[in-house]
């Protein structure tokens, strides 16, 4: 596990590929998955460092996701929720679940490279 | 016959037209071929639609890269960024040439605009107008077609295009409403003063749904400082009014109160509506008469409007207007409304009415009194449902407290007739902490208590808890009874060391205090103030007691005062029982019910008079001394005593023998044989320790073992010439014995090691000055040459360790300082010391 590795698990291309590009710049190594299907193929071989998922996707959903991670791969991978405005239930119930922060759409990517660093922060401490 | 020819002719009539079956088979081909061409033509468009997607798709996943290089490019990146940058700029100017590419990337602009926030969307709308999107959005606008219109004004609105704010104010009154509605929102959005150009300036209705999407635009924007809408309220568009009234109460400008009032008269009910609702929000109370007076002319929604605002701004003055309108008001909803808004003005003001049954029906029928049931005295502890509804009367019951068990005091008669109280517990009060028994306990005269009461009832005893917390008890004297009493004297003055006090109370004209006052001649008559102490008093208690008629009959308990909470005194053994008859000067008869006795006064001081009956073989002057001198007196130092005696204490903790010449010092200047003596002991004290000098001195044995010692003893050869080149270097004294020790060793390596460091060590310690010059033993081969081959006594190390100076009364150990000796620049301060002193 690269500790600089990150998934990206959005359907959203545009969002996908401008995060993906202001992470790279950023000097993260960012791996991007379109939908659940693809999160749990990548999660059977890899675990990055860094999970960032839409709480809504295709075929499995970010809070799905974060039941898979914590309670199958017993894993503690910080995870980071992207949520659309207006859906504070279901950040709430992935953080119940155990994800260690979020950021609401519309996004910020500078936001989203600080809150990542701290949580990379977080692993080194 | 005649019904078959009718039928045949009717048969005849009806024949199947003549249709040539080329007309048909025509008419065949034709459906056949519309329905191929839909069929064409729905597959050709769905593929039509399909490859544009696809063919979208992939433009759009050409542009996301490029955009997000436009989006975070940096002024001050690298050379090759920058040149990467002109590249994309270039090669996406070449693509937008293409009119779909154009839209292609206008859509990926405004869908990104909804995704990011902060800089970014700052970035988009930057990128928009640098790639001269906008222009296009401009060309739009001149369209004929409405949707054209309408997606132009949205996309520049969206990418926040000021400039074009002149151009899109032109639509606000367009008479295609899409195109309007849009307008209004991109003229409210796109400047701070927009939404005072839309509302003096559209002509037309605005939409609920319109009016919620701008003031949604509104208060979503950054800074805004809203203008002050009551200056539309003067619109001649009632929707401008309207609206305003809106903002007006979704902003709180209450400045507009006269403009309020006057839209109340409104002929339009949502304009009124809303007038009448931010009065009511605003609590314009002047609005009131103008509400009342409207209220008769308006619709039945209005009407509950206003008397919803009445229920906040009326009076105790609008109640007739709300009982008229209880009275003549036909609408059910607004009766009830009245009603209510009645009852907000006038808290129940209003009772229920509808169903409710006159009181006369609740009048009770003739009842058994209660005085006709027959008593039953296995029953009066249960509570019967007949009970319990006499419970819920009022029963003039001035029942008193019943002091059953005191002996000989006086009862009160009740007013009541016995029966009617059955049901009630008697509730006697604790007097005095005077635990009241109940009637099984009363004791010997039952059957005149019985008579006395006149009640022939059982009763169970309630202890009145309030009074017994209420009552503080510290203040009265320990009491004893007869038991205690009637206990050996001599017995008590071992056994028990307390101290027994009686409450009596008397009258002074009653002539048993007279009797009481006889038999305790030596009565002592003590203050409050005082404290007695008990002392070799024996008493006659028995006699006294008898001779005070004791008219509190105090079940005696086991006193649990030990003597040393009760008394401090050091002298247990002479003290045996103090009786003290504590008399209660009293106005009232002694024989009095105790619920009489006015305990107020009982506790006051100057009411109490101690008696205390003591031996006739002490005389009461000799007693109180002996009393006084129990008593510790406080022992007050003057200011400078106290400090010296601190002092002391001080010195005594910490100090020691470097406090005798001060001490001493003290000792001749206290006058004080106190502190004189303790000042004596300390230096005694010191003294004493003085004398056990601790000797730090060095010795050659293992006692002073060198640091090197266990270093050698897990050292190979090698690493003990390094170790003993160590030695010579920063070795101390006490490395000596060990290099000695070598000097003697076999290895003749290290043997010849040690000899060096050794005397490179005693020279260094010579003129550090730590020891006295040293004879350096020399190896046996040097020897052989010089002196005898007696290896021994060449080896014999004739040198002595330089003693730490030792005086008296002084430490003798000099603890070594880190920098003696072990600079270059220390060992020529020690050796130019050296020469000085050889001078």
């Amino acid at each position: 596990m690269n500790e600089r590795t990150i998934l990206l698990a959005d359907d959203d291309q545009l969002l996908a590929s401008l995060l993906n590009f202001r992470l790279e710049k950023a000097g993260y190594i960012v791996d991007h998955v379109l939908d659940g299907k693809e999160v749990k193929e990548y999660l059977s071989h890899t675990m990055p460092a860094i999970i960032v998922s839409d709480i809504m996707m295709p075929y499995f959903s970010g809070i799905e996701l974060i039941n898979y991670v914590r309670k199958e791969l017993l894993s503690q991978t910080p995870i980071i929720i992207i949520s659309s405005t207006g859906n504070e239930e279901n950040v709430l119930s992935a953080i119940e679940l155990g994800a260690n922060d979020f950021i609401s759409k519309p996004v910020s990517p500078s936001e989203l490279l600080v809150r990542i660093a701290r949580e990379v922060n977080k692993i080194h401490i | 016959m005649i019904f078959i020819q009718k039928t045949y002719t009717l048969n005849v009539l009806i024949s199947a037209p003549k249709i040539p079956t080329d007309f048909l088979w025509a008419l065949s081909l034709f459906f056949v071929a519309l329905a191929l061409m839909y069929v064409v033509s729905v597959f050709f468009f769905r593929n039509r639609i399909s490859r544009l997607g696809k063919l979208l798709l992939a433009k759009r996943k050409v542009f996301y890269p490029m955009i997000c290089e436009f989006l975070f490019f940096k002024e001050d990146g690298e050379k090759k960024e920058k040149i990467n940058y002109i590249d994309l700029k270039i090669h996406i100017r070449e693509l937008i040439k293409n009119p779909f590419d154009k839209e292609v990337l206008t859509a990926v602009l405004l869908d990104l605009k909804k995704d990011v926030t902060g800089k970014t969307r700052t970035e988009v709308f930057r990128v928009y107008q640098d790639l001269e999107l906008h222009k296009d959005a401009y060309k739009k606008l001149n369209s004929w077609r409405w949707e054209v219109v309408s997606k132009g004004i949205f996309e520049l609105s969206q990418m926040e295009v000021q400039d074009s704010y002149s151009l899109i104010t032109k639509f606000i009154n367009d008479k295609r409403s899409t195109i309007r509605k849009q307008a209004e929102i991109a003229t409210v959005s796109l400047n701070k003063d927009g939404i005072n150009y839309f509302l003096d300036h559209t002509r037309y209705k605005i939409s609920e749904w319109q009016q919620l999407k701008l003031l949604d635009v509104v208060r979503n924007k950054t800074d805004y400082v809203p203008p002050p809408f009551r200056l539309w309220l003067t619109s001649k568009n009632n929707h401008v009014v309207l609206f305003a009234l809106r903002l007006i109460k979704y902003y709180n400008q209450n400045d507009a109160s006269a403009s309020l009032i006057q839209l109340l008269r409104h002929k339009d009910n949502h304009i009124k509506k809303e007038a009448i609702f931010c009065v009511r929000d605003f609590n314009v109370t002047n609005a009131v008469p103008v509400l009342k007076t409207i209220f008769w002319k308006c619709t039945t929604d209005v009407k509950m409007f206003i008397l919803e605002a009445l229920s906040q701004l009326g009076t105790d003055d609008d109640i007739s207007f709300l009982e008229d309108i209880v009275t003549k008001e036909v609408a059910f909803t607004v009766k009830g409304k009245a009603i209510s808004t009645l009852n907000k003005i006038h808290p129940e003001g209003v009772l229920p009415i509808q169903d409710i049954v006159s009181t006369a029906d609740y009048i009770p029928d003739k009842q058994t009194p209660e005085a006709a049931i027959p008593y039953n005295k296995e029953n009066d502890l249960h509570i019967t449902k007949q009970e319990e509804q006499s419970n819920l009367k009022e029963i003039p019951v001035s029942a008193e407290i019943l002091s059953n068990n005191v002996k000989g005091h006086t009862l009160n008669s009740l007013d009541i007739e016995p029966t009617e109280i059955s049901f009630l517990p008697i509730v006697t009060e604790e007097v005095a902490g005077i635990a009241l028994k109940s009637k099984e306990e009363v004791p010997k005269d039952e059957n005149e208590y019985q008579s006395f009461l006149g009640l022939n009832v059982n009763f169970e005893e309630v202890y009145s808890v309030s009074a017994a917390e209420e009552f503080h008890f510290e203040f009265l004297p320990i009491v004893a009874g007869e038991f205690l009493l009637n206990g050996e004297a001599t017995q008590l003055r071992n056994e028990l060391p307390v101290c027994f006090e009686e409450v009596i109370v008397f009258d002074k004209k009653n002539t048993e205090q007279k009797k009481i006052e006889q038999c305790l001649p030596n009565e002592l008559l003590v203050t409050p103030e005082k404290v007695i102490i008990p002392s070799d008093l024996v008493l006659e208690t028995k006699k006294a007691v008898n001779d005070a008629e004791v008219r509190l009959n105090v079940p005696f308990k086991e006193p649990k005062i030990s003597f040393s909470d009760a008394i401090a005194t050091e002298d247990v053994s002479h003290i045996a029982v103090i009786y003290d008859v504590l008399t209660i000067e009293n106005d009232t008869n002694p024989k009095d019910n105790m619920s009489e006795i006015d305990w107020t006064t009982a506790v006051q001081i100057e009411n109490i008079v101690y008696q205390q009956e003591a031996s006739t073989e002490y005389k009461r002057e000799n007693v109180m001394k002996k009393k006084e001198l129990n008593i510790p007196k406080p022992l007050f130092y003057d200011d400078a005593k106290l400090n010296t005696i601190v002092l002391l204490e001080a010195i005594a903790q910490l100090g020691d023998h470097r406090e005798i010449p001060y001490l001493k010092m003290l000792l001749k200047q206290e006058a004080n044989a106190m502190v004189k003596t303790s000042i004596e002991g300390l230096i005694a004290a010191f003294s004493i320790s003085d004398d056990i000098s601790i000797s730090f001195e060095p010795t050659i044995s293992s006692e002073r073992q060198s640091v090197f010692h266990s270093l050698f003893e897990v050292s190979d050869t090698e690493a003990k010439i390094i170790l003993l080149d160590e030695i010579a270097e920063v070795g101390d004294e006490q490395e000596i014995p060990l290099l000695e020790s070598f000097v003697l060793a076999e290895d003749v390596h290290l043997k010849k090691r040690a000899k060096k460091a050794l005397e490179k060590l005693i020279t260094r310690l010579m003129i550090t000055g730590k020891t006295a010059p040293l004879e350096v033993p020399t190896l046996a081969e040097e020897t052989d040459t010089m002196f005898s081959p007696d290896i021994d006594n060449l080896f014999t190390v004739d040198f002595e360790l330089t003693p730490t100076i030792k005086k008296n009364n002084t430490i003798a150990y000099q603890p070594r300082d880190n920098m003696d000796g072990n600079t270059l620049f220390d060992r020529l301060c020690a050796m130019s010391t050296n020469l000085y002193n050889r001078e």
